[in-house]
């Protein structure tokens, strides 16, 4: 752990309990017109040249978290989750703002070249690989800010559907101007320490921290002679489909969120003893959660309180940073304080814990956390000696539906394989025309594409189903490679040239990595949660892996998942070369979205499968496909144009089998891995194959997804 | 300023700032209320064009930027807000004030 507090776990802790704030003046940046010059900054933090503050955070609060649970690098099973928002955007903005303007360019040397390669949020991922790994299984997540806690539910959901033994999970957030200005823009950035819960609270005080946790079975540790620090009882995570910024006023989703957590843990509320909420200080955030917290645990008196007063809102890295105060509470018998809380709002009628409170060890907790876009998830733990019910896994799961966005046409499975093909029409309208234009007013280009690809998708899923998907139960998750990069600096631009007054409040919500997905599942009336998985030229296939994990572990009953990219200026040209990803130079926009979920779902609502799912692999250090079942007689491997397939089948049985490559018609954008594994979903569809192995890579990365035909099983 | 002009350009930013899809200067009415579900005034309800908080924030911030006129946070932005006609009331009278 690394935050405000401290620069490891034990001194935040110790700090946090004595009631101690983080929170002073902001020194790290200038921003004229900004509405606080406040700001709960990490001090005595080195970071090296080429790393950005936000890796430097995650770095030493991964490697505490592995050493304390007694763990080397490259420990083996061991997969890794970094959930954030913001990467080396303090590092980058000002020059990307100048690159964006065509400043620079010919001096671009070795330093600005290693500041440009920690911009994507993929970038932490990279840097904990070097330092920490290998890893079976890498991600990144974004859902604004609960991501650190979504972190946590999707690791739960690997361990579970057996991808891997144990996960290195949380998340990592340093402050930026961009998010500085952006909240400030939304009027939610207080001008004095925030007070969470409080009649007077004016807002919220932006922090910078990382959190990192072990996670696996109690058996796994043990094999280590490790006791657990505590149990991961119960979690759950939906989506509010209601706005980009607002909560749900009276947080019906949220206390849906809380209810199902507490009945996941085969508890009743009245067994919950302490709640570390979200508790971010803004008027809406703490009156919707306090209603939610009141209809979800009822009478049950449970204690409440708020870190936010002392680390400050630390954005994706504050679920995991809670999380970890809630395991250290449960473990001191110390119910951690809300400091800048001094009059709790009465109609909140919650038992707000003002200062440290000695409690008897061992009790249960709940940490919840909610973000931009409405995706919310609560974490249920409990001591160490304490014991999960157990979860039974889905064995087997079908795709049955994909929607592809290629050169301006949307297709479903029926259309899909004409893509195979290298013949290239002539560039179709705006595929994102059928949207209904005032649902989608405040849409980016990335969030019409993400929209028009799942609508595609969902409509497919549902062709010949007697019964629809239920979206109230279905997941939204898109991998993009840069997120919104050249709307993020024209923001900066204007907050740089005008002052932070009058940086667009309705430009921001838009530059949150999650904005494309979240767009789409607000559109869509998707319920489930709205989850980025950005990951260079493999974001579908991080996307792909992260819903065949969260239906397998029954978090979710579908999920609507892949990659579909807006074609970027400042992508191609500068950030293209910087990474090596070949098809980062895109000319087109484009991906695809493939619908998940359980052979017995799909067959209870009567849906059509296109294709059954047989294997995935991953790897941070070697092909994928060299850990794979050998294929069956009648074998395809697929991939987009850019995979170096002789390499990543090299000595495997894989590597005589027919091959078919993503044709051109599909366009030339970074969401390629998407439609590579659409169209492997449709030929598995034809049942002419008994194996179609889809193959994925970027700069350190590889998967392999093995897809079945429909009558697989 | 000229009142007429004022409404008119007043509808002109919110058309381009709000991206109201499909909408002209001229469907905009100058007493409809601009955000939540329109006031009931004489048993008829009044139109409104459903703006939200998040339109409010925007067009306080492009209102600050082209006229100089900064709309009060909070309750007080309610009356400034309240129509297209409010709100260039609100801006001749700040601007008024102050040259």
């Amino acid at each position: 752990m690394v935050s405000p507090l401290g620069l490891d776990a034990p001194s935040t802790l110790d700090a946090l309990f004595a009631g101690r704030s983080g929170i002073g003046a902001r020194t790290l940046f200038e921003l004229p017109g900004a509405r606080s010059t406040l700001a709960a900054e990490v001090r005595g933090l080195v970071a090296e040249a080429d790393e950005s503050r936000t890796d430097a955070m995650a770095l030493r609060a991964a490697r505490e978290a592995l050493t304390d649970a007694g763990l080397a690098p490259g420990a083996s099973g061991l997969g890794l989750i970094v959930g954030g928002t913001t990467a080396g955007m303090f590092e980058t903005e000002e020059l990307l703002v100048g690159l964006a303007a065509g400043e620079g360019e010919a001096s671009l040397g070795d330093a600005m070249t290693a500041r440009l390669r920690t911009h994507p949020l993929s970038a932490t991922v990279d840097r904990l690989v070097e330092r920490l790994g290998p890893f079976e299984l890498t991600t990144t997540v974004c859902c604004a800010c609960s991501s650190g806690a979504v972190a946590a539910v999707l690791a739960a959901a690997w361990i579970e559907a057996g991808r891997v033994e144990r996960v290195l999970v949380g998340g990592s957030d340093a402050l930026c101007r961009l998010t500085y200005a952006g909240f400030g823009a939304l009027a939610v950035l207080s001008p004095e320490p925030c007070r969470p819960f409080d009649r007077r609270r004016s807002g919220l005080t932006l922090g910078e921290a990382a959190a990192f946790l072990v996670l696996e079975r109690r058996e796994s540790a043990a094999a280590r002679g490790r006791a657990p620090r505590a149990t991961l009882l119960g979690r759950a995570l939906a989506g509010e489909a209601h706005h980009i910024t607002n909560p749900e006023p009276e947080g019906r989703t949220a206390a849906r969120i809380l209810g199902e957590a507490v009945r996941s843990a085969g508890l009743a509320p009245r067994d919950v003893a302490y709640l570390n909420a979200h508790g971010t200080a803004t008027p809406l955030n703490d009156a919707a959660e306090a209603s939610a917290i009141r209809a979800a645990f009822g009478d049950a008196k449970l204690a409440v309180s708020s870190s936010k007063g002392q680390i400050g809102h630390t954005l994706g890295a504050a679920g995991a940073i809670e999380a970890t105060i809630s395991v250290a509470a449960i473990e001191r018998g110390l119910l951690p304080p809300t400091v800048g809380l001094e009059e709790p709002e009465p109609q909140g009628a919650l038992d707000l814990v003002l200062e440290t409170r000695s409690v008897t060890p061992g009790f249960v907790a709940v940490s919840c956390s909610f973000g931009f876009g409405g995706t919310g998830a609560a974490l249920v733990l409990g001591p160490g000696g304490a014991e999960a019910p157990p979860r039974v896994a889905a064995a087997q799961l079908v795709i049955t539906g994909l929607g592809v966005v290629a050169r301006g046409r949307v297709l479903g499975s029926a259309e899909a394989l004409s893509l195979f093909e290298d013949h290239v029409d002539e560039l179709r309208e705006d595929p994102s025309a059928a949207l209904d234009a005032a649902r989608a007013r405040r849409f980016d280009r990335a969030a019409r594409l993400v929209a028009t690809a799942m609508g595609a998708a969902l409509v497919d899923a549902d062709v010949e189903a007697t019964t629809p998907l239920d979206r109230a139960r279905t997941a939204a998750i898109a991998g993009n490679a840069f997120g919104n990069v050249d709307g993020s600096m024209r923001f900066m631009r204007r907050v740089l040239e005008k002052g932070a007054a009058l940086a667009s409040p309705a430009d921001f919500p838009n530059l949150v990595p999650s904005s494309p997905v979240s767009h789409a599942a607000i559109y869509h009336r998707l319920q489930g949660p709205a989850l980025c998985t950005p990951d260079l030229s493999t974001s579908a296939e991080c996307a792909f892996a992260s819903a065949l994990a969260l239906v397998r572990s029954g978090d979710v009953e579908a999920a609507v998942a892949g990659s579909v990219e807006e074609k970027s200026e400042l992508a191609g040209r500068v950030l293209a070369p910087v990474l090596g990803v070949r098809s980062l130079a895109a000319t087109d926009e484009g991906g695809a979205c493939l619908v998940v979920e359980t052979a017995q779902r799909a067959e209870q609502r009567g849906a059509r499968r296109l294709a059954c799912v047989l294997e995935q692999r991953s790897s941070s250090s070697q092909s994928a496909v060299a850990g794979l079942a050998s294929p069956a007689d009648e074998s395809v491997v697929v991939a987009e144009r850019h995979v170096d397939l002789d390499a990543a089948l090299a000595g495997t049985p894989w590597a005589s089998r027919p091959r078919r490559v993503v044709g051109r018609a599909a366009g030339e954008h970074v969401a390629l891995g998407g439609v590579a594994l659409a169209l492997g979903a449709a030929l598995a569809s034809t049942g002419e194959y008994a194996r179609v192995l889809v193959v994925g890579s970027a700069p350190g990365r590889s998967h392999a997804s093995v897809l079945g035909p429909p009558g697989a099983w | 300023m000229d009142p007429a002009g004022l409404r008119k350009d007043l509808k002109e930013l919110m058309i381009s700032e709000l991206n109201l899809v499909g909408k002209k200067p001229e469907d905009i009415d100058d007493q409809a209320s601009l955000f939540g579900e329109g006031q009931v005034v004489d048993g008829a309800r009044r139109p409104s064009l459903g703006l939200d908080s998040l339109d409010a924030l925007q067009l306080a911030m492009v209102v600050e930027e082209r006229f100089g006129v900064k709309i009060p946070e909070g309750d007080e932005a309610r009356a400034a807000f309240a129509s297209v006609d409010a709100l260039a009331l609100h801006i001749l009278r700040v601007s008024g004030a102050q040259g």
